[in-house]
């Protein structure tokens, strides 16, 4: 019975990673897909640079402004501020599968790719979109001033993916970076 | 009735798709594959005349063929991973590497069940057997699919169709199989419908998918770097090792 279990699982898991894979594939050409992860690389970077942000969505000052100043503003402030704390936190978790794709790219090439690393960069990553999805789920329970403490963290390791960011922005081709530049450059303009 | 309409049914299917590759010169492109569709056409014939006038010889037929069916299967699957990677050898390398690890834990348990003297109790039927070497190929198939998605491996319409087709083919075949060896022979009908059934949707697909022969894209916009791997992949370990280091930390504290 357990091997029968064991066999249907397996079955039934090929046929969902199927229906997954091809409801997701799209018709999303291959040029597409890496312009897009090269060019969400440079919009994390920028979104990184807005650090300070952070730390200003989820700081007390306001809510303890308004307390002050208006206490009937206090449940505005509060819905406002959590749909922008979970759109803050999303960025960041778009800044690690950019940085993350971007590796992926560059890693399914070369030859002188090593599994071990790749398994455990790839559960650090995981472990690391799990931790901010409880952070979501924290923001989205108890509001984002009482969620301090865990996005306190969540800016330290924005710091890290800033760093980790711009070393792989310097160590990109610079003809190629600078096309991305002038492709991203022309798509704003035409928006 | 119904049986046999599926059964004529996928039979032309297959004709019509291994006379597209061969009339638009493409058979050779994947080999293995349409090899594995001459065979599954041919032993079908055969058998439908095996089964009308030499009843007596039928079973031990079926039987073999099913099993050379299963092996060409494997032929399948390993043309399959060649074309996916042909062009990404960094994937490539982390399949080699999966793949021996899973061939050894497969080693590992036969050999576990072969002391435990269970190991007859896995080939006890032909059903089983098939069904044992079917979870193996779909648990490799998985592993490519898993693969495809992570490192964003684009398929061209050929392959799109060769993995839906057989995933599913595989996929049925194994749930399947496992029922009819639970439920006993009350379930056979069924299982026939859905073999059969199976076949077909699997035909239908690869009839789709190959009626042009479509290369698959080449990765043709490489990311170049100036540093090594190594360095790379451990730069990218460490920053989100420590990012999840200091998220975790909040959490347990």
């Amino acid at each position: 019975m357990m091997f029968a279990l064991i066999f249907i699982a397996a079955g039934l898991s090929l046929l969902g990673f199927l229906i997954f894979l091809f409801s997701r594939m799209g018709s999303h050409s291959q040029d597409e897909a890496d312009q897009n992860a090269a060019a969400s690389l440079l919009a994390a970077d920028a979104a990184l640079w807005a650090q300070r942000l952070g730390e200003r969505i989820f700081s007390q000052v306001d809510l303890e402004f308004i307390l002050k100043e208006s206490p009937s503003l206090r449940q505005k402030l509060l819905r406002e501020r959590r749909g922008i704390a979970l759109l803050w936190i999303a960025r960041r978790k778009d800044a690690a599968r950019a940085v993350m794709r971007l590796h992926r790219l560059v890693a399914r090439t070369n030859v002188a790719l090593s599994p071990g690393l790749e398994f455990k960069l790839a559960a650090n990553y995981f472990v690391f979109l799990a931790a901010c999805g409880l952070a979501e789920f924290l923001v989205w329970l108890r509001g984002p001033f009482a969620s301090r403490k865990v996005v306190s963290s969540l800016i330290t390791v924005g710091d890290r993916m800033r760093s980790l960011s711009e070393a792989l922005l310097g160590s990109l081709d610079p003809v190629l970076l600078e096309e991305i530049r002038n492709r991203r450059a022309g798509q704003s303009q035409a928006s | 009735m119904l049986s046999d309409t599926i059964f004529w049914l996928t039979n032309v299917l297959i004709a019509l798709l291994l006379l597209q590759a061969v009339r638009r010169r493409f058979f050779t492109k994947y080999v293995l594959f349409f090899a594995y569709l001459t065979y599954v056409l041919v032993i079908s014939l055969v058998g439908f005349y095996v089964y009308s006038f030499r009843l007596e010889a039928y079973l031990s037929f079926y039987w073999y063929a099913r099993f050379l069916s299963v092996a060409g299967g494997y032929c399948v699957t390993w043309e399959l991973f060649t074309h996916v990677l042909r062009h990404y050898p960094g994937t490539a390398k982390m399949v080699r590497c999966l793949v021996s690890v899973f061939f050894l834990a497969v080693l590992g348990i036969a050999l576990v069940d072969a002391f435990n003297n269970e190991a007859s109790g896995l080939v006890e039927s032909v059903i089983r057997f098939e069904r044992n070497l079917q979870a193996i190929q779909a648990l490799l198939l998985t592993l490519l699919l898993i693969l495809i998605r992570y490192y964003a491996i684009p398929l061209g319409r050929n392959l799109r169709g060769l993995v839906l087709g057989y995933g599913f083919f595989i996929g049925v075949g194994i749930v399947t199989l496992t029922l009819r060896s639970l439920v006993g022979a009350s379930f056979q009908l069924w299982w026939q419908y859905l073999q059969q059934g199976s076949g077909l949707i699997a035909s239908a697909i690869w009839v789709q998918a190959f009626w042009v022969y479509a290369p698959n894209p080449k990765p043709d916009v490489f990311i170049r770097l100036e540093e090594d791997y190594e360095v790379l992949a451990e730069r990218t370990y460490r920053a989100i090792a420590k990012a999840r280091a200091s998220v975790l930390r909040v959490f347990q504290s």
